[in-house]
């Protein structure tokens, strides 16, 4: 253990803690003085005397030359991200703090391939790296995502594969893939992370697939390495009918990164000399023009040197920021730094991770795997673990966002099912009802099935408590009909006026059922609808329903009119939507405006109104809910 | 000043209890965050050795050791209680944070200081009093009222405990 670091630790460890403001008054309260003013003043002064010079200490400590300052506190240029992800010497992915430059985070089951690169998704809530040993092309190595999200175990997205890269918009993965047995990579993938599948592309026919491969800032280009005669860079147009060869690169020095798509790069220029006539290499800033005759290549702007070899070099969103790697010495250097700082020892890998956005697009809560857990949509990323639930369970969201009410599926009377709010911050559970399936209105009205007291339909307001009885098949009185076996609240209207329920009654099998919903909370003016039960519905609007239905192999999405035509037919519109499987669960925001479907096996798919798909989110999911946006991560 | 000293060397005291107070109170609470791990005990563990060595000025020969010693006896006494007091409530599960919320604890425990929080006591105080503090073996001896010799032995023992631990990287 090196004393002077664990020195600097501990100092480091308190250099925030100061005495609180009136340390001495409440001191003096203590030893029962009688009031001196004079000297009170004098030690009110001096209080503030030592804070004003320990405030300007910090000032001068925060403001002084960067680069004159080492390790363990570097420091914070204005609006670097707060975290980097580094590999050590030990192969381990460990997440750094760049405002103390502490770790944060030791992924220490997992071992980095050498060499391989990082790929950190832009959202920054999760990264991908290649675990394995040694760089051995991509035999034996598999690509890992770990989200940084707690209590998130890592998802192995790749086998046989290497040298992760992820398009800025989020949209795409790219990974090289061997054949078994083969180290060499033999194709180039591209993964939609949004829709599934993939673009597959061999390599061209002078040349294999090298190391280097990245995507340009647009998301729409890839950059991969040649390795024939020559060593080549090439640039090709993902949405080009015939990408592959793709465009030479005109960049002469090492690529490290994509700065302004098509024009700047970042690229380690080796064998440069410093001022003292040291060699070693320039991180710098190139376009990618290359010299033709008669006309000299663009020069390149070179921002800082580092002791020979560079080994990893990243920018971050902004360009302005750069973390390296030279000679298993981590540094950081931001535009208008003379030097670039170092950070630390003990690693060979680095890149940014981009600040967490607020989500922009709402969130999910999701039963999965015996757990309540919110899912980023579109991102399909884990951004909170709440709490276990009971297998099968139904969940929906209540109207603030801040929880949601879940449903055991338990058809027993003994104890009977019951009803909990949970909260998303910290899982605490507080009993609603007795009964299953339930479903929140945006006032906060919650239906449900009684089944321990005779099959009926029950609500209970969650802000009064109050709670009602209703009959499902409309008839007068609060008792449900005697023959009435199972009722299950499907959805309110966007309005809270109508409830959507479905009904299996004795001698009837099962049917759709729309009732008004009265301010009592009783659920009157009941009527059936004329859609078969294998039908899945759920509110589009106050006026419309989605329904969807199997059309081996697919599923269609279409709208429904909730009033009936004059032969008691439903007018039903155009195709909305049109995916592979068969919907198990369907379910819309309080709004109206995104929707879900659950589908056999657990997978959820999600669209907009205007029937653009969004993407897969989940897999192996009970139940599914939208979630106010206020509400997500 | 002071009660107790303004029948003796009244003014003088004073002004020397200040500069105490002035030049030491600030890393007292830095040292005594060391040993109990949050800022408002370690503030509170120094004002009360402060009101110690108030009560006793005119017997006390070095002041700022028998503030330095009452500080480590209050963490101490601190840490104790707070021991009983765990074992007598129901363990709560675990928060689950957000990832935000779990950095920025992480940031406040950095791993040095998180692996010098699980030795046992004796060698936290000596490693915290000797690489914080700054203070000889003597001193800390005296600190702790223990044998110079007891205090090599504990600081040797942490440094190693923390070395395997942490090792040489990061």
């Amino acid at each position: 253990m090196n004393e002077r670091k664990l020195r600097d630790a501990l100092r480091a460890e308190v250099v925030g803690v100061a005495p609180s403001a009136d340390a001495f008054a409440r001191l003096e309260r203590r030893l029962d003085r009688p009031g001196r003013s004079a000297q009170r003043r004098a030690l009110a002064v001096a209080v503030a005397v030592v804070l004003v010079a320990a405030l300007v200490a910090g000032v001068v400590a925060f403001t002084r030359d960067p680069s004159t300052r080492r390790s363990p506190a570097g420091p914070t240029a204005g609006g670097a991200p707060r975290r980097i992800l580094t590999v050590t010497t030990g192969h381990q992915p460990v997440v750094i703090d760049t405002r103390t430059n502490r770790v944060l985070v030791r992924y220490e089951s997992h071992s980095v391939a050498e060499g391989t690169q990082l790929a950190v998704a832009p959202d920054g809530r999760s990264f991908y790296f290649v675990d394995g040993e040694a760089n051995k092309g991509c035999q034996n190595h598999s690509i890992v995502r770990f989200g940084l999200a707690p209590h998130v175990p890592g998802t192995v997205v790749a086998d046989e594969a290497s040298e992760p890269a992820v398009s800025r918009d989020g949209r795409w993965l790219a990974f090289y893939r061997c054949l078994p047995g083969d180290a060499r990579a033999d194709q180039l993938v591209v993964r939609d992370l949004r829709l599934g599948g993939e673009r597959i592309f061999t390599p061209p026919t002078d040349g294999q697939f090298g190391e280097r491969l990245l995507f340009d800032a647009d998301s729409n280009h890839l950059i991969y390495e040649i390795a024939g005669p020559l060593t080549d860079l090439r640039r090709i147009d993902l949405f080009a009918e015939n990408p592959m060869p793709g465009v030479p690169l005109g960049l002469a020095q090492r690529l490290a990164g994509t700065l302004e798509s098509g024009t700047r790069y970042l690229v380690v220029g080796p064998h440069v000399e410093n001022s003292k006539q040291q060699a070693g290499d320039l991180v710098a800033s190139a376009g990618p023009n290359p010299a033709v005759p008669g006309q000299r290549s663009e020069p390149f702007d070179g921002w800082f040197w580092l002791p020979s070899d560079v080994t990893s070099a990243s920018a971050d969103s902004t360009t302005r920021h750069v973390v390296a790697v030279s000679q298993a010495s981590l540094y950081r250097w931001s535009r208008g730094d003379r030097t670039p700082t170092k950070i630390r020892n003990g690693v060979t890998a680095a890149a940014w991770i981009p600040n967490p956005r607020p989500p922009d697009h709402p969130s999910l809560a999701v039963a999965q795997d015996g757990r309540l857990r919110i899912y980023l949509e579109p991102a399909s990323e884990v951004v909170r673990d709440v709490t276990p639930l009971p297998p099968g369970s139904s969940i929906s969201a209540v109207p603030n966002g801040d929880g949601v009410v879940i449903g055991d599926p338990s058809p027993g009377c003994a104890p009977p099912a019951q009803i909990q709010r949970v909260g998303l911050t910290d899982g605490t559970r507080s009993p609603v009802a007795l009964g299953r399936y339930p479903a929140v209105s945006r006032s906060g009205l919650v239906a449900y099935e009684i089944r321990c007291d005779g099959v009926t339909l029950g609500t209970t307001d969650l802000a009064s408590g109050a709670n009602a009885r209703s009959d499902p098949l409309g008839g007068v009185g609060s008792e449900g009909s005697a023959r009435v076996q199972h009722v299950q609240p499907i959805a309110f209207s966007p309005d809270g006026t109508q409830l959507l329920y479905i009904v299996q009654a004795r001698g009837r099998g099962g049917s759709y059922f729309v009732g008004r919903v009265r301010k009592s909370g009783l659920i009157g003016s009941v009527r059936r609808l004329p859609i078969d039960e294998s039908t899945m519905l759920t509110f589009l609007d106050d006026r419309h329903l989605m329904a969807a239905y199997s059309r081996f192999p697919f599923t269609v999405v279409r709208r429904v009119a909730l009033s009936v035509g004059r032969r008691g037919h439903v007018q039903i519109g155009a195709t909305m939507l049109r995916f592979r499987g068969a919907v198990t669960h369907l379910s819309a925001d309080p709004i109206g405006r995104s929707f879900l479907a659950v589908l056999r096996g657990g997978t959820i798919i999600t669209w907009r109104r205007d029937g653009r798909q969004l993407g897969q989110v989940a897999s192996r999911v009970d139940s599914a809910t939208w979630l106010p946006p206020q509400s997500g991560g | 000043m002071m009660a107790g000293m303004a029948g003796t060397s009244g003014a003088a005291d004073d002004d020397a209890f200040v500069a105490l107070f002035e030049e030491h109170y600030a890393s007292l609470v830095r040292l005594a965050r060391l040993l109990v791990d949050d800022r408002g005990s370690g503030e509170e563990v120094v004002q009360d050795a402060f009101v110690r060595v108030y009560g006793r000025w005119d017997r006390v020969e070095d002041p700022l050791r028998y503030v330095r010693r009452a500080v480590v006896n209050g963490a101490r006494s601190r840490l104790r209680h707070r021991a009983v007091a765990r074992r007598y409530v129901a363990p709560a599960e675990p928060d689950a944070l957000a990832a935000d919320d779990a950095a920025v604890r992480l940031a406040e425990h950095g791993e040095v200081s998180v692996a010098v929080r699980q030795l046992p006591r004796r060698q936290r105080e000596c490693i915290v009093l000797r690489y914080y503090a700054e203070l000889s073996e003597a001193e800390i001896a005296s600190t702790l009222g223990i044998s110079a010799g007891s205090v090599k032995s504990h600081a040797s023992r942490g440094i190693a405990a923390l070395s395997r631990v942490l090792g040489d990287e990061l």
